[in-house]
Parts: structure tokens; sequence; C-alpha cells
């Protein structure tokens, strides 16, 4: 603190450049100060400056110096700071704004739509299995009688073919009795009857394989339901629904049936009827 | 705190109710987190936050429940600030619903929560190394019956699971709604997984995985869980199936070549009709491979679509019929009244229930009406 009485009584003493001191804070050395400094003679015995005013004015801008360096560091590490924290604020997203506690008749509201979604969507998922039950109880009824049916016509065919054997034993058995005129043959050959027993074959796979195919529509069609009820899904599902496999183990080369389009799920149907091992007509 | 909570649970669905719109009005943003119908998650709450109230004095329970909890929301992409938003709302719906509610009662719950918060966020924090997700791609999807379909997934990490323990599924198709299925085959280390599904008549995400999803889709997979896992005393096991419960039991086969060929198993796969034994061409090939494993495939249903040259008849009678079992493990898994008739005749049998492991096959989102439950 000397240091300071002694640099503030030197500036008492400079001509005209004396600062007003204020609340016992340093005078400050300026540019004007450095460039208005005049100093006294040394005396008359002497040359040059008088150099007690010459060391105090040194000190002073010593001294201003050094806090002109402190100063320059303090606001570096500032600057720096402050350009940290701006960074951080740029890369993370803009915060939320404080949430605000909803009022009661807001969340009433809210409640009351939440209730409404949910049923819609338990009405469609109701819906959907309401349908892919029916289609399944439909499928099992009419496999059930396909398979019942096809069981008839094989016993027919079995009682056919062995009445056909049993005619020539009946034949060689009794004399010659050629069938009388006018009378229709007694019955198809054993060969018609082979025939006919692999064209009933291949009729009840085609049956099967059918039926498999109309209720696999259905079921799409079902799902296409449920997507309508969730429609951000459907543009995926319907993409996706091209690289299925069938049953068999071989690629389904038609996509399931878009959304909504009736008239694909013929177009399904329709697809059996071109069936390699399907007669060529019903 | 029970009792205020006792409060709330007694408002039935309307305190879930109040709580979520109460937690999306406040945060917007955690909406998309959740499925557009909110009904089960709804009941999934308030039976976890029942878990935890009645768990809160056996902390050597909880703990472990919600660390587990807390690993698992990772993959619905739940980040530690997100709790102190759950935790306002839930002390607003609890104020909502509790007439002597105050500033007592408020900082004890605000506390507790904070501790169950920590717990969790603690455990999500721990797992952080592991991810939060598998992303699966389907590499091949076979439709083997009406309503099965095997589909063998991809991931790039492995995810790492026991034979018996279950995945969380999710299919874009059906964004945010998760399922449990067990994975067929023990863990391999190149991350192909193989699923079984069955899908449920109107059930949004098995009848999409069976039906809409196809080769190239990717699935998303949360972490193994679940504790019946293979019993491991060394004895002999009997293995009994119905429907897709064939999955962790095929895997149960696969560990037991992998670590313990000893073992003879018997495996019964129970079906109600022969399409529905879809697996059987690699049950076959398994029995081939492996001496110590016998399979027997079982027709269960009636009547004359289910004629078939395999054995015939109600699962239970069949296996005792091919017993004694006294002497194995035995593991049981399909759907919840043959599991429980299974258990039923072979603990009747003689089987000490320890030795017997059951899981049962439960289609998410149970009964048709779930406008009832909306109502209850």
């Amino acid at each position: 603190m000397s240091e300071h009485e002694g640099a503030r009584a030197a500036s008492a003493g400079l001509n005209g450049t004396a600062r007003q001191v204020t609340g016992g804070q340093e005078a400050r050395v300026g540019p004007a100060d450095v460039e208005a400094v005049r100093f006294s003679s040394a005396g008359v015995l002497q040359r040059g400056y008088d150099v007690g005013q010459v060391d105090d004015f040194l000190d002073r801008v010593r001294a201003e110096l050094e806090r002109a360096g402190t100063e320059l560091q303090r606001l570096e590490a500032e600057s720096a700071a402050l350009r940290e924290e701006l960074r951080a604020v740029r890369e993370e997203p803009p915060a939320a704004p404080a949430p605000v506690d909803p009022t009661e008749q807001a969340v009433g509201i809210l409640m009351a739509a939440q209730q409404t979604a949910d049923q819609y969507v338990a009405d469609a998922e109701g819906f959907s299995r309401m349908l892919a039950g029916q289609a399944r109880e439909q499928y099992e009824n009419l496999l059930q009688r396909a398979r019942e049916e096809a069981d008839e016509v094989l016993r027919a065919a079995h009682a056919a073919a062995g009445a056909a054997s049993a005619g020539p034993l009946d034949a060689s058995a009794g004399p010659a009795a050629p069938p009388a005129p006018g009378v229709p043959a007694q019955g198809p050959t054993a060969e018609e009857v082979r025939e006919q027993v692999a064209y009933l074959q291949a009729f009840g796979r085609a049956c099967r394989t059918q039926l498999r195919t109309y209720l696999e529509g259905l079921l799409a069609d079902v799902e296409a339901q449920w997507g309508r009820a969730d429609p951000s899904a459907l543009p995926a599902a319907t993409a996706a629904a091209g690289q299925r496999t069938a049953p068999g183990g071989t690629p389904l080369e038609t996509p399931l049936p878009a959304p909504g389009a009736v008239d694909a799920h013929r177009a399904v149907v329709d697809l059996t009827g071109s069936d390699r091992t399907a007669p060529a007509h019903r | 705190m029970r009792a205020s909570f006792a409060k709330a649970a007694a408002a039935g669905d309307e305190a879930p109710l109040y709580f979520y719109s109460h937690l999306f009005l406040r945060h917007p943003e955690v909406r998309p987190m959740f499925p557009v119908s909110m009904v089960h998650q709804r009941d999934r709450l308030f039976r976890a936050l029942g878990q935890v109230v009645d768990l809160v004095d056996d902390l050597d329970t909880l703990v472990p429940v919600l660390q587990q909890l807390g690993r698992d929301h990772r993959k619905f992409g739940t980040l530690a600030a997100h709790y102190p938003a759950v935790g306002a709302s839930l002390l607003a719906t609890l104020q909502h619903f509790d007439g002597a509610w105050d500033e007592s009662l408020a900082r004890d719950w605000g506390a507790a929560y904070e501790l169950v918060a920590k717990v969790m966020v603690d455990a999500a924090e721990g797992a952080a190394q592991e991810p939060a997700w598998w992303e699966a791609k389907v590499v091949t999807h076979e439709v083997r019956s009406l309503d099965v379909a095997v589909l063998r997934l991809q991931t790039q990490v492995p995810l790492g699971y026991r034979a018996g323990q279950a995945v969380s599924v999710e299919t874009e198709l059906r964004p945010r709604l998760w399922r449990y299925y067990w994975p067929a085959g023990a863990a391999r280390p190149d991350g192909l997984l193989e699923l079984h599904v069955q899908a449920h008549d109107g059930g949004p995400v098995s009848s999409a995985l069976v039906r809409h999803v196809g080769v190239g889709d990717v699935l998303r997979l949360g972490p193994a869980q679940g504790a019946a896992t293979l019993l491991e005393s060394g004895r002999d096991l009997l293995m009994v199936a119905s429907g897709t419960g064939l999955a962790p039991l095929k895997a149960m086969v696969g560990e037991v070549a992998a670590t313990s060929p000893g073992r003879r198993v018997h495996l019964f796969a129970g079906a109600r009709d022969e399409a529905g034994l879809y697996d059987l061409p690699d049950l076959r090939r398994l029995e081939a491979e492996h001496p110590w494993l016998t399979v027997t495939p079982v027709v269960t249903g009636e009547g004359r679509a289910a004629r078939s040259a395999h054995e015939h008849g109600d699962l239970p009678e069949v296996v005792l019929r091919h017993g004694p079992w006294t002497a194995r493990d035995v593991h049981v898994a399909g759907d919840q009244r043959t599991v429980e008739r299974t258990v039923e005749a072979l603990t009747a049998h003689g089987v000490p229930p320890e030795r017997v492991r059951a899981e049962v096959l439960a289609p998410s989102r149970p009964g048709p009406d779930v406008g009832g439950e909306v109502a209850r």
C-alpha cells in the first residue's frame, strides 16, 4: 500500500494530471496521463527529471500494466467459459419449457379421449377376433364336409371296382350270357375306376388347397380391418406381405390382398383354379 | 402411505387413467413411447405399483424386482430424465384420489418414489454395456399350419439367454406392443434365433408375426427374462409340450445336448391334430442325432379331424401310459389348461412338486371383452 500511497502523492504533484481518487481506489494511469505527464527538473545542480517523480510514475505504470494483465486473463477465462456454455446450449436440444401442471378440466378431457380411443381399438380387435373365429369354424366345417364327401365317393368307387372285377368272374362261371342288347354296360372297367379314383384324389387335394387359400384370404382381410384401426402399420404390412412362404414351402406368387381391396381376395381364390394338380374344371 | 395407495387403487381404472392423462399433458413428448390403446398399460402400472407397495418392507425381494424393471424399461427408450416426470404425475394422482392428502404424505411419497427411481435408474445404467434392445432380421419365415409360423431371426450382437427364458418381441407393424416368446434351441454364438409363433384370433402381434411379417423385416427384441430354466439335478428328464410350448423345451433339449448329454430326455409334443405337430421333422432330426432323446408326438383332438397314425388321446394320460416318471425331472409348457392338468397328473403319479417346472403360454390379451376391462 505504501507504494500506492506514493503513487498517489506523485500524481497529486503532477501538472494538471491529478486524478480524482475515490473511496481508497488506486488512481489509474491511462494513455492520456502518459501523454500529459511532465516532470520537474531535478534541480539546479543536476540535469534531467526529478528521479523520485519518475520512479513514482513508473511504479504506477507497472501497477497498471499488472492490473491490465490480470484483467485480461480473467476476461479470457470468462470468455472461454461463456463460449463453452454457448456451445453446450447450441448442441443441446432446446430445453422443454418447464412443465405446467394441467388443470383438472384438461385431465378430464384427455381421460375421456383416451377411453374413446381404447374403445375403438377394443372394438376393432373384437371384430377381428370374431371374424377370424367364424372363418376358422367355417374352414373346419368345409374341410369336414369335403372329407366326408371324398370318403363317400371313394366308397362308391371301391364298390364299383368290386362289382367290375366280380363281373368277369360271374361271366366265366356261368354259360356264355352276353348282356341283353339295349341294356347299358354293367359299369366302368377297373382301369376307368382307377382313373376316377386318381381324379377324385387330385380333386380332394385341390379342394384342400383352395379352402386353405380362401381362408387365408379371409384372415388377411381381417388383418386389413385391424390395420385400418392402426393406419400407421399399413404400408409396411403390405410391403412385407409379398415375401411370405406358402404352407407347402412354395412361395406364394401373389401378395396378400391389399387392405380394403375386396377384389384381391377373389384373385387369390382364382389363383388355385390354375393349380396344376387340380382338374381343369370343377 | 399404504392407505393413500389403497384409496387410489380402489378407484380402479380411473386412477391410472388420471395418472397417464396428467403425465401426457405435462410431458407430451413421452406419449409416443406408449401404444394407442392404453388399457393394458394401465393394468400393468397399478399391478406393478401394488407389488412395490406390498413389498416395501421386504427390500431383499423388492430391490431385485425394481432392478429388473429398470433394466427392462431401457427397451422402451426410458431415460433417467423421465423418472421425475412420472413421480410428479404419480403424486398428483394420489393427491387427486386421497381427500386426506397433506404435505407430510406428499413428502413421504416423494422420498419413497425417489428411492424407487434411483434403484431403477442405477440398474438401467449398470446394464448400459448391454444393448437396450436387439434388432433382429427375419431370415426365414415358414407358415407351418393355418396359424403357426416358425421364424428364424438374425441379431448383429448375440442376445444371451438360457433355455426356458423368454424374450419380448416388437414389430413395427404393431408399434409399442411387446409380447413374450421363447426362443427354441439353445443360444448360439452366431446370433441366430428361432421363434415359434401361434396366431391368436384378434391378437394384433401374434397374427402380424404369422401373417404379415416376412423375410427381411426387422423385429426388436428385449433382454431375456424368466427363471424357469433347466433343472440341473442331473436326473433324466421328462418334457411335455402342448402347441408352441414346444419352443422352450426344444431349447432345453439343445442345452442338454451342449452341457449334459448323459441325461436321457423323453419329449412329448402334443397338438390337437396332425397339422398342429408343426415341428415334427426337426424333432425327428434331433432324435436321430441324439441317442438319449426320445420324441413322442401326441394328437389330442377328438373326432375325424384328429385321425392320425401317432399316439392319440388326452396328453396327461398318454404321458402316464409311458411312465413311470417318478425318477425324472419334469418340464411342462403350453396352454394353461393342459399344463395344469399335466402337472396335477404327474404330481398324483408321484413326482415331487419341486422337480416339476411349468411355463404357461398366455396370450397377452386374455378374454374377448377388452371393453369390459375398460369399464371395470
